[in-house]
């Protein structure tokens, strides 16, 4: 627990520094006339109090050396970020059908790494169903990408 | 008006066809969510939103109320028939529910968590109708010095929900407050944390973070663990929906007080479902005659807290409709829905907008007919869909998300925001940090800075202004005795007992 919390703590530091920083670029104003910067200001203020009081908690508890809580299996994780930032980048070029398809597709051959159909057809269901709902039924303006639609 | 005059007009607006049909929607849709663990409704709300932008704020704010308490029933199927809560609010349910099902007695289980919550919403029904227009009426009395020390209580009492360190929920707190100041400042218009991205310029959505710290981290958590793991349920025919005599006997001295506990912990900024479902097994528990049997398959245990967690979804929509302050995640969201629709919720909203404010409280009494109605025909339908297994869903949440975020002003920067969100709540279930408070504080903090300013304006920067008026005296008061009470070692550890338990 302490070895996390410390790293918690050392991280939200650096954040309310950097945070504080940019805040005090913006103008601060007087009590009457509170500036942009105030708040945002105070608020680091805060944060760097707490983050310090964090990590006064958690040092002495420092001996318990618990394992730092690294993710179990890396590969889904990896897998599932890359394909939602993939989405994101390729959903102008590729279109909304094509890129919801290829999701879709994805996601579910990682599900099922041994069969086709059923990540072929459930992908293609996905992306009717979507077309059918967000397209027709509620008008969302989609990228059409190369496809056209 | 009358309370009846004003019941009666509600009515007439919350039955008409459409709206019947939104209630009915919103219902299926929350049962659905509760049922399935891994999307919960705060979640499902967010990624619902974009649906409700064709309708009227009345239906869509009726449609995303349904859901709400929706889920909440449906959370409590899994924790009987699999002892998984769809919902956390349903984690004591499972207790005596599940021992009820391996009893054989999975059928008046259910039966008495769907009636309780039926009458625990009849019960909320009128509580809200009675109190929400005196309290309206109160806030009509507050100004920037007051709101701005009711939103400081209310995030300080949102530490009190969360488990584990008080000093993490309060650096979510500033966390969320930060966030809430990306973007231009309300009153001069300066761009803060823009870094000349034109996305920020509006500020953060609080609907990308939603998703991301709750829906997308809730999948890579998910998929931490085996995708092919499958799931023990209740495989017997269900029967005996209806409970028996006996049982109504044992039952409804905890509904009943299931209902006003649960309402008035619902009506407490912080406060919600999670917490009354627990508070009233903790009293079901403590005046039983048979303390011993509670865990063994009581049926007390299932009717009370099933009353509890319905009648304070109904309460927490008090602070919402009367203060136009939420009091969790998921009234946030319905601010936000209230607000695309170009309706401010608070005090005024009553007098402004009687139709709205009476339409969605007697809509959740026709959403209670429609949930008894509903749930227990298709329990056995219900039961078919925890079977679908996860590799399935996960997909299929993850590609709503992604539509419905880009919907929302069809934004891909606001994809990349929702996955860096994603990233972020999953480092912090990691690091033992939750996110609900953070949520809270995104959607106050402009509240919180807005009404500071304007406090500051008319006292000529004079702090004092905070601390010689009563009302924010009390609720300063209020604030600092909550940090206080759980500073103190035997609330915390009791606390602590409370939510873990």
């Amino acid at each position: 627990m302490s070895r996390k919390d410390i790293f918690s703590a050392v991280v939200l530091l650096i954040f309310a520094l950097a945070f504080g920083i940019q805040a005090s670029m913006y103008p601060q104003g007087d009590l009457k006339r509170v500036g942009s910067g105030f708040f945002p200001l105070v608020l680091a203020v805060l944060l760097g109090f707490l983050s310090l009081l964090l990590l006064f908690v958690s040092l002495p508890r420092r001996q318990e050396k618990r394992e730092f809580p690294w993710p179990q299996q890396w590969g889904g994780i990896v897998g599932v970020l890359v394909a939602l930032f993939a989405y994101g980048f390729f959903l102008k070029s590729l279109g909304f059908s094509l890129a919801t398809f290829l999701f879709s597709f994805g996601l579910l051959k990682y599900g099922y790494p041994e069969k086709w159909l059923l990540p072929f057809g459930g992908a293609l269901a996905t992306t009717f169903f979507c077309l059918l709902i967000f397209k027709v039924w509620l008008g969302t303006p989609f990228p059409t990408g190369v496809l056209g639609y | 008006m009358g309370f009846w005059e004003n019941l009666l007009q509600g009515f007439a607006v919350s039955l008409t066809a459409f709206n019947i049909w939104c209630c009915f929607a919103g219902v299926l849709v929350g049962t659905l969510v509760g049922v399935l663990p891994g999307l919960g409704p705060t979640a499902t709300i967010a990624l619902l939103l974009p649906l409700t932008f064709k309708q009227d704020a009345i239906s869509a704010i009726i449609m995303l109320a349904g859901i709400y308490y929706g889920a909440q029933y449906g959370g409590s199927t899994t924790s009987i028939l699999v002892n998984i809560p769809g919902e956390a609010s349903s984690v004591v349910t499972a207790l005596d529910g599940y021992q009820m099902a391996r009893q054989g007695r999975a059928g008046p289980a259910l039966g008495i968590a769907a009636f309780g919550s039926f009458i625990a919403g009849t019960v909320a029904t009128f509580g809200l109708a009675l109190l929400a227009p005196p309290m309206a009426s109160v806030a009509l009395k507050f100004g920037p010095p007051e709101y701005f020390s009711l939103v400081c209580l209310g995030l300080v009492a949102a530490t009190f929900l969360t488990q584990g360190s008080m000093l993490k929920s309060l650096i979510m707190i500033v966390f969320g407050l930060m966030l809430g100041t990306v973007g231009r400042d309300m009153v001069t218009g300066y761009p803060r944390f823009t870094y000349g991205v034109y996305d920020l310029e509006d500020g953060i959505g609080f609907i990308p973070i939603i998703m991301g710290v709750f829906g997308i981290a809730e999948i890579l958590s998910n998929l931490e663990s085996s995708l092919t793991g499958g799931k023990d349920i209740y495989e017997k025919r269900i029967t005996g929906l209806l409970p028996s005599l006996k049982d109504w006997a044992l039952s409804i001295g905890p509904i009943l007080r299931g209902s006003v506990v649960g309402f008035f912990l619902g009506t407490l900024p912080g406060g919600g479902a999670v917490l009354a479902s627990f508070a009233s097994y903790t009293v079901e528990k403590k005046v039983s005659k048979d303390p011993q049997s509670f865990g063994k398959g009581a049926i007390q245990g299932v009717a009370g807290p099933e009353a509890a967690n319905n009648a304070a979804s109904q309460g927490a929509f008090i602070p919402l409709l009367t203060l136009g302050i939420p009091s969790n995640a998921v009234m946030a969201l319905l601010v936000g829905a209230l607000m695309i629709h170009g309706v401010q919720p608070g005090p005024q909203m009553i007098t402004k907008n009687p139709a709205l404010f009476w339409g969605v409280i007697t809509s959740m009494y026709l959403g209670n007919i429609l949930l008894l109605i509903l749930n227990l025909p298709l329990i056995r339908l219900w039961v078919q869909i925890l079977k679908i297994p996860y590799r399935i869903l996960f997909p299929l949440i993850l590609m709503f998300c992604l539509i419905g975020v880009y919907s929302l002003n069809n934004s891909i920067f606001e994809i990349y925001l929702m996955g860096g969100f994603g990233i972020l709540g999953y480092i912090f279930k990691k690091l033992d940090f939750e996110p609900a408070p953070m949520i809270l504080a995104v959607i106050l903090g402009p509240m919180l800075e807005d009404n500071l300013k304007h406090a500051m304006l008319i006292s000529s920067g004079d702090l004092t202004v905070f601390f010689s008026r009563p009302i924010s005296v009390v609720f300063l008061g209020l604030s600092f005795l909550c940090v206080l009470f759980q500073m103190i070692p035997a609330i915390r550890h009791s606390k602590d007992v409370a939510l873990k338990e």
